[in-house]
C-alpha cells in the first residue's frame, strides 16, 4: 500500500512541476507578445488561445497534488461545534464523499474524453484544439484525486492537519 | 415563490458542505450536481457542466492572476523585500511607534509589488512581531498594523483578489485594479492618523527607544538602491495599465520581468527561488482555478432553476432604496467574512449581488471596490479570519485570537470608514479608471 501510494503521489507531483514549467511559459510567451508587438514584429499569433488552454491545464493538473499536500481552501465552522469524537466521524465520511465525487466527475470526463477521441471533435480558436486534449487534464486530475482521497480514508494523515502558515490563499 | 426552493436547496447545501469541512471546490462541484439533477436535466447536465469548464477557465483576462502570483512570490523569495523594509526602517525617524509607521509604508510598498495579504501579512509579521515585542511595543501596536497593512493588498493594485472579482463579473479588470490605487493610498493614510491618535491616547503602548541618527545622504541612498527600482515594477504593472500601453495580462508578464531584471541587478537571481515562485504560483492558481470552474456552474444552476431572478425580484419588490440595498450587501458579506475565505465569499455573493447592482444601475467598477473592501475586512474579523491566524502563527507561543482580534478591530473600523467615504465620494474610486 505505502509504494502505491509514493507512487501515486509522484504522479502527482509530476503533473504539478507540469504545471510550473506551463505557467513559466506563459510568462515567457505574454512578455515575448509584448516585446514583438512594440518592436513593430508580427506578434505571436497562436500565443493567446495557448494562453487559455495553458490555464485550463493549471487548473485541473495540480488537483491531486493540492489533495496531498492540503492546498485546497476549506472552512470548517459546523465541524468544529462537534465533539471530538463527531470530528473524526465527519472527517472519514467527507474523505469517502471525495473519493465518490472525484470517481464520478472522472466517469463524466473520461466519457467525454472518449467521445471526442472517437469523433476527431475540436476546438477552433486561433488553432484547432483537439477536444480530446481538453477533457484529458480533467480526467487525469480527478482520477488522481480519488487515490490521493483514499490515501486519508485509510488513515495516512488528515487534511485538517495543517499550520496555518502553509495555507493556500490570495 | 417558486424560487425559495432551489434558491433554499442550493445556499443550504453549499454552506452546509463547505461547514463540514469539505474542500470549497468540491463542495461547489455536489452542490452543482445536486442542483444539475433537479433543475437540469440530471446527467446531461453534468456532462455539460464538464464542457463548460473548458469556458469557464481558458479565458483570458485570468491569466494576470498566476502572473502576479509568480511576481509578487518572486519579490519575497528573493529576499527583495527586506532590503525595502530595511531602508524604510532607515528613513522613518525616531517616532513613536515608528516600527508601526514602518510595516504600513512596508505593506503599502508590498502589495504594490505582491497583491497577495497572506504573502504580506506572513512575511511582515515574521519580520516584525519578534522586534516590536522586544521594543515593548503593545500588541495592539505590534499585530494591528501588521494586519491593517498586511489586508493593503487587496485594493492596492495588483490586487489578486481584483482580478478574480473583475473576470468573473466581466468587469474591466484593468479599470478595476487601477480603481484601487487611490482608495488604498487613502486607507493607509487613515491607518497612520488611527496609529498617531492610539500614541497620543496611550504614549506607553509603543514606547521611543534610542535610534542611531542617520545623515539624510544615507537615507536617500537607501532609498535609492533599495526602493526606487521597486518604482520602477509598480509602473510596469500599474503604469502601464493607466497608460494605456499594456492590458492586465501583459503589464503583469511585465512585472514578471521587470522583477527577474531586478534579481540579476541584485545578485539575488537563483534557479531554486524561481522554482519557488512558480510552485507558490501553481498552487493558489490550482486552488483558485478549481473553485472557479465549479462556481461558474453554480451560478448557471442558480440563474437556469429561477432562483437567481425570482431573489431579485423578491427583494427590488421592497424598494427600499439602492443603498439600503447596497448596506445589505456589504452586511452580508461582513457576516460571511467572519466564517468563510474570500474566494469561496466571492463565489458565492457574486451570482446574487451583481443582478441586483445591474437592476439599480451602480457603475461596476465603483461597486466592485466596495466589495473588494467588504471582503478585505474577513481577512481579520474572528472566529475564522484567515490573517488572524496567520498573525498568531507568527506571534509568540500562547498569543490568543482574543488578543489578536481586538488590535486588528480599530483597522476594521478604518476599512468600513473607508467604504463610506467610496459610498459618499465616488470619484475616489472612480476618478483614475475615468482617465484610461
Amino acid at each position: 500500500m505505502e509504494t502505491f501510494f509514493k507512487l501515486v503521489g509522484w504522479l502527482s507531483l509530476a503533473l504539478a512541476s507540469l504545471v510550473k514549467l506551463i505557467l513559466a511559459a506563459i510568462v515567457i510567451e505574454v512578455v515575448s507578445d509584448v516585446v514583438l508587438r512594440n518592436l513593430n514584429f508580427r506578434p505571436i499569433s497562436w500565443g493567446v488561445s495557448a494562453t487559455e488552454y495553458g490555464l485550463l491545464y493549471s487548473a485541473f493538473l495540480p488537483v491531486p497534488w493540492l489533495v496531498r499536500t492540503k492546498g485546497h481552501v476549506f472552512v470548517e465552522f459546523l465541524r468544529r461545534a462537534l465533539p471530538q469524537g463527531g470530528r473524526l466521524v465527519l472527517e472519514k465520511a467527507v474523505y469517502a464523499l471525495c473519493i465518490g465525487l472525484c470517481l464520478y466527475l472522472t466517469f463524466y470526463a473520461f466519457a467525454a474524453f472518449l467521445d471526442a477521441l472517437a469523433t476527431g471533435a475540436y476546438e477552433t480558436k486561433t488553432f484547432d484544439m483537439p477536444k480530446w486534449l481538453i477533457f484529458l487534464p480533467i480526467s487525469l486530475g480527478f482520477f488522481l484525486s480519488a487515490l490521493e482521497w483514499c490515501r486519508y480514508i485509510v488513515g495516512h494523515d488528515s487534511l485538517y492537519d495543517i499550520d496555518v502558515l502553509d495555507r493556500e490563499g490570495l | 415563490m417558486d424560487w425559495l426552493f432551489p434558491f433554499a436547496l442550493m445556499v443550504g447545501l453549499i454552506l452546509f458542505f463547505m461547514g463540514v469541512g469539505l474542500p470549497v471546490a468540491f463542495a461547489f462541484f455536489i452542490t452543482n450536481i445536486v442542483g444539475l439533477y433537479l433543475f437540469f436535466g440530471g446527467s446531461a447536465g453534468v456532462t455539460q457542466m464538464i464542457s463548460n469548464f473548458s469556458d469557464a477557465i481558458a479565458t483570458y483576462s485570468l491569466a494576470p492572476l498566476p502572473l502576479f502570483l509568480i511576481m509578487g512570490s518572486l519579490f519575497f523569495r528573493s529576499g527583495l523585500g527586506d532590503g525595502v523594509m530595511h531602508a524604510l526602517d532607515l528613513c522613518i525617524g525616531n517616532l513613536r511607534a515608528r516600527l508601526s509607521y514602518v510595516v504600513l509604508a512596508a505593506g503599502a510598498v508590498f502589495s504594490a509589488l505582491s497583491g497577495s495579504s497572506l504573502a504580506n501579512t506572513g512575511m511582515m509579521g515574521s519580520l516584525m512581531v519578534p522586534e516590536m515585542l522586544k521594543r515593548g511595543y503593545k500588541p495592539k501596536m505590534a499585530y494591528g498594523p501588521i494586519l491593517g497593512a498586511g489586508s493593503l493588498a487587496v485594493i492596492i493594485p495588483p490586487s489578486s483578489l481584483g482580478v478574480l472579482l473583475g473576470s468573473l463579473a466581466n468587469i474591466n479588470v484593468g479599470a478595476l485594479l487601477i480603481a484601487g490605487a487611490l482608495p488604498g493610498l487613502l486607507l493607509c493614510l487613515i491607518f497612520a492618523g488611527l496609529i498617531y491618535v492610539q500614541t497620543l491616547l496611550d504614549p506607553d503602548c509603543a514606547p521611543l527607544y534610542p535610534v542611531e541618527e542617520i545623515s539624510l545622504g544615507r537615507k536617500l541612498q537607501a532609498v535609492a538602491i533599495n526602493v526606487v527600482p521597486m518604482g520602477v515594477i509598480i509602473f510596469l504593472v500599474v503604469g502601464t495599465i493607466l497608460l494605456g500601453i499594456a492590458t492586465p495580462t501583459e503589464s503583469a508578464a511585465l512585472g514578471c520581468a521587470g522583477v527577474f531584471c531586478l534579481l540579476f541587478a541584485y545578485r539575488r537571481f537563483s534557479w531554486k527561488s524561481v522554482w519557488a515562485a512558480l510552485d507558490d504560483a501553481m498552487k493558489v492558481t490550482g486552488m483558485t482555478f478549481l473553485i472557479i470552474s465549479a462556481s461558474t456552474t453554480f451560478s448557471q444552476v442558480f440563474a437556469f432553476s429561477g432562483a437567481s431572478s425570482g431573489f431579485i425580484d423578491f427583494v427590488t419588490g421592497f424598494d427600499p432604496g439602492p443603498y439600503t440595498f447596497l448596506f445589505l450587501m456589504v452586511l452580508v458579506i461582513l457576516i460571511l467574512g467572519m466564517f468563510m475565505d474570500q474566494v469561496s465569499m466571492m463565489l458565492i455573493t457574486l451570482p446574487i449581488f451583481l443582478p441586483i447592482a445591474n437592476h439599480f444601475g451602480f457603475d461596476l467598477v465603483w461597486f466592485a471596490l466596495i466589495l473588494l473592501l467588504a471582503y478585505e475586512v474577513g481577512f481579520t474579523t474572528p472566529p475564522f479570519g484567515l490573517l488572524l491566524f496567520v498573525m498568531i502563527g507568527v506571534a509568540p507561543p500562547g498569543t490568543s485570537l482574543k488578543t489578536v482580534a481586538f488590535a486588528a478591530a480599530p483597522f476594521i473600523a478604518c476599512t468600513l470608514l473607508l467604504i463610506v467615504l467610496i459610498v459618499a465620494f465616488p470619484q475616489i474610486a472612480l476618478f483614475l479608471p475615468h482617465l484610461l
